[in-house]
């Protein structure tokens, strides 16, 4: 009896998965990771380094779909605008002296105020996506709001760190921390 | 012949189904994306949805997850001894080498109501369906996280997830970049070393190799004070290989391969003669190779494609017991798809093959301790399971219903429905409640053993299956409900509240089991006359007092009653209630002291254990910790420091009643 269902089963399972699959329109659309890792790429035409002046090293701590989006396209791209760039992963423990840039992806959230803390005085930009990045000393937040990706600005921590931000990005930011 | 057919039938699905997949692709993004400026940028409206992995806060389960930096900063020095953070999981070192690890009661050496994973490789032991703990084991700094699930989770997760799942996450490999050492020495640790070196291939794909070798000390007896013989070192080699194909396509390739020694003194019932019970001294080695490939790619409506297959081979042999070989072979699929914008459905097919051998010693009066029937098995499991979240409320309130149908080699056909309901009132809080089933697949043991359980002078007492086979699965019917919330941004509060039906559990009534062994006194033959009913809860809370002080909190609560049918005359089942603890209380402070230096102090009771005359104990561990350089960190760790040696649990077969004592190390760690 079981011998005939399995079959069956997997006749029927079989037919709903070509049904989904040929649902599946090919649509020109972007999820937010893609827009945030836009955004992220987009900032460095407006923040100033003290020493490179422009971006060289990003690093990514923690594991989720901004930061891959992020690796993987400057990893694309050599040839373009990001063929300078280098993509580092790094963990609590690495050493951060070599970034210009850190994006905290999702699953950092418990380590990333310590690495925060080590990174006190650096010219190194921090941008997240984690809940109140800005209000816990991070330097730039990227949150979703209806449907839209809005930037989130501590200047503050970024003119302790000695960088330099253009008032355009102040301009179309969402919220300001002076 | 008929099975084999269908097991054909079932691959030749699964192989159709995967091949038939249109290759769909969506990955090049961000030309367009680019080109854009800063103020377009902030207007283009998000018109796709991706598929994150559920946030922790928001599901709809009894869910904790330990993250690397957890595991760091409590001393651990294995995963064993870093699940006892984990709120409501009960874990008791038995001695040097062996733990007994459960959630929700019913604990044991071999706790046979729990799935352990390790990157989506089950790594429990179909023999008794419990876990040798001490032979899972990683670089500690290589786990990303350690994702643990109180209650039952078949439907997703399958066979033996009763009690709980806890799912071992290791970091990928470009996230292990760069070389890692680590040495570790103390009373007790005799010598750790961990080095680990990864790297990329070329721009899509990273590696890293790693090796590392433990060595410990042993334990104490408990009925003379002198040392327990059963001090144990292992080395382990492996490897992890990911691919980034694009943005949406991932593989991963990895391995282990382990070899270790553990020395033991069996406490042998009728090894020479009945009514003696020898101490023998000897030794168990272990061996286990595995390799696993994964690939998942992820499509632009957010549905995801996820294959996995893997093989794993294990080797232990005890001396004066039982020479085991176990080879697993498993093929997974899973696909998840958003349908329409309210309904999210995950669905997908398993198959996995196990071949055992295993070859009991025989004592030279032709006894066996173990006596296993058929020495050799070949047995498949082959599992379904389709669930669907629908968004009630979208973004407020979830409804999922979903089942596992699984066939195995021993209780046939097998259905594990779960529905669960979560209320998601305001951003910082979530109310679930969930009514599941599971059960716990018979073992290779309950399927064809029979043990010595007692040798006495006119014979011995064995505990034996029933060989005609109607020996039936374990069930549970779990209810199930917690809340969680953030009132603040430095506070959070996690809650869940059980109760639990068992039915069929294992009982051992007087009969005959038709082994028909020499000098045997009576047997207790295996039967499915046993229920119970266990209800508790576990709070958890999560306070950041200041920036560089964090306190971990939680308190779990468990009252088992169990109980066996009418006509049943099994006297062990009633046991069962005193062999869990009904209190636990964690307590653990993390302060950075300087950007430089952490003191990290826990302390954890544990309730006493009546069926074994184990009182409760209060553990405390101490931890320093000092990075004297950006790419280097040495740390001092006091373990166990109160009360020095005492008992944690008794060991279920062969060797002797165990104390655990202080434990004082040192570490020193570089990476670069």
């Amino acid at each position: 009896m079981l011998y005939k269902t399995i079959p069956i089963f997997c006749y029927i399972v079989l037919l709903c998965f070509v049904c989904i699959s040929s649902a599946q329109a090919e649509q020109l659309s972007y999820t937010d990771a893609q827009i945030k890792a836009a955004f992220i790429l987009k900032l460095r035409d407006f923040v100033n380094w003290p020493v490179s002046k422009s971006l060289k090293t990003v690093c990514i701590v923690g594991d989720g779909l901004v930061g891959n989006s992020l690796a993987f396209t400057i990893r694309q791209n050599r040839n373009v605008q990001l063929k300078e760039i280098r993509v580092v992963r790094k963990t609590l423990t690495s050493s951060f002296s070599e970034c210009h840039l850190v994006y905290f992806d999702e699953t950092s959230e418990s380590i990333f105020p310590q690495i925060l803390f080590s990174l006190k005085n650096q010219p190194i930009l921090t941008i997240s996506d984690l809940d109140g990045f800005i209000d816990r000393e991070g330097m730039i937040g990227l949150n979703k709001e209806n449907r839209r990706i809005v930037i989130e600005i501590n200047h503050l921590q970024i003119k302790k760190n000695n960088l330099d931000i253009s008032s355009k990005v102040l301009g179309v930011s969402k919220r300001v921390l002076e | 012949m008929t099975k084999y057919k269908y097991n054909k039938a079932f691959l030749y699905c699964v192989c159709i189904i995967f091949l038939s997949h249109p290759a769909l692709s969506a990955d090049s993004i961000n030309d367009d994306l680019m080109n854009l400026s800063l103020e377009e940028l902030n207007t283009i409206e998000v018109t796709s949805v991706s598929r994150k992995p559920e946030s922790l806060f928001r599901a709809a389960a009894a869910v904790s997850v330990l993250t690397s930096e957890d595991i760091k900063r409590s001393g651990a020095t294995n995963i064993a001894e870093a699940l006892r953070l984990v709120p409501g999981i009960n874990v008791a070192r038995i001695d040097s080498n062996k733990w007994a690890i459960t959630a929700r009661g019913f604990n044991r050496q071999f706790s046979n109501k729990l799935l352990v994973q390790i990157d989506g490789r089950s790594v429990y032991t179909p023999l008794f369906s419990g876990v040798y703990w001490d032979v899972q084991d990683l670089i500690l700094e290589d786990i990303d996280r350690v994702e643990v699930i109180r209650g039952p989770g078949a439907t997703m997760w399958g066979a033996n997830a009763v009690n709980g799942i806890i799912n071992i996450i290791t970091k990928s490999a470009q996230e292990t970049q760069g070389t890692y050492l680590s040495a570790i020495y103390g009373n007790f640790e005799k010598g750790t070393f961990e080095a680990r070196h990864g790297g990329y291939i070329d721009d899509q794909t990273a590696y890293r190799v790693y090796g590392k070798r433990i060595a410990r000390d042993e334990s104490k007896v408990v009925a003379t004070g002198n040392g327990n013989n059963d001090n144990w070192h292992q080395e382990r080699l492996g490897f992890r290989v990911d691919r980034d194909f694009s943005l949406n396509e991932k593989a991963r390739i990895q391995g282990d391969f382990y070899s270790g020694n553990e020395q033991q003194t069996y406490f042998l019932p009728g090894a020479f003669a009945p009514a003696v019970t020898s101490e023998v001294d000897g030794d168990e080695t272990v061996l286990g190779a595995n390799i696993l490939a994964n690939w998942s790619k992820t499509y632009s409506d957010g549905s995801e494609n996820r294959f996995q297959a893997y093989l794993d081979y294990i080797q232990r042999d005890i001396s004066n017991v039982l020479d085991q070989r176990r080879f697993t072979f498993d093929l997974d699929f899973q696909r998840t798809a958003n349908l329409n914008e309210r309904n999210n459905m995950v669905w997908g097919l398993g198959y996995r093959i196990f071949r055992d051998h295993l070859d009991e010693n025989t004592f030279p009066l032709q006894q066996q301790y173990l006596d296993y029937e058929p020495e050799k098995s070949n047995n498949n499991l082959i599992s379904a399971f389709i669930q669907n979240e629908f968004a009630v409320i979208p973004d407020k309130l979830f409804f999922t219903l979903g089942s596992k149908f699984s066939h195995n080699y021993f209780s046939d056909f097998e259905i594990q429905p779960n529905a669960r309901l979560s209320w998601h009132a305001t951003d910082t809080q979530t109310l679930w409640a969930a009514v599941s089933r599971a059960i716990r697949i018979p073992t290779r043991g309950e399927r064809g053993l029979s043990s010595i359980a007692l040798s006495t002078p006119g014979g011995f007492v064995r505990q034996s299956a029933n060989t005609q086979r109607n020996y039936d699965s374990e069930k549970l019917m779990a209810y199930e409900m917690g809340y969680r919330t953030q009132p603040a941004k430095w506070a959070s509060i996690d809650a869940s509240a059980f109760y639990n039906e068992y039915r069929d559990l294992r009982t051992f009534e007087t009969g005959v089991s038709g082994f028909n062994l020499p000098n045997t006194l009576f047997e207790l033959v295996a039967s499915n006359s046993g229920f119970a009913e266990t209800y508790g809860a576990e709070i958890s809370a999560t306070v950041s007092p200041t920036k560089n002080w964090k306190i971990i909190t939680s308190y779990s609560f468990l009252e088992m009653e169990t109980h066996s049918k009418k006509g049943s005359d099994d006297f062990l089942i009633a046991a069962k209630e005193g062999q869990s603890p009904e209190q636990q209380i964690t307590i653990s402070s993390r302060y950075n002291v300087s950007e430089d230096l952490e003191i990290d102090t826990t302390v954890y009771y544990v309730d006493e254990l009546p069926a074994y005359n184990i009182e409760d104990y209060t553990r405390l561990d101490l931890r320093l910790g000092w990075r004297l350089t950006p790419n280097s960190e040495i740390s001092l760790v006091g373990q166990n420091l109160l009360n020095g040696y005492h008992q944690e649990n008794r060991p279920s077969l062969y060797s002797r009643q165990a104390e655990i004592g202080r434990s004082v190390y040192g570490k020193i760690a570089f990476n670069f």
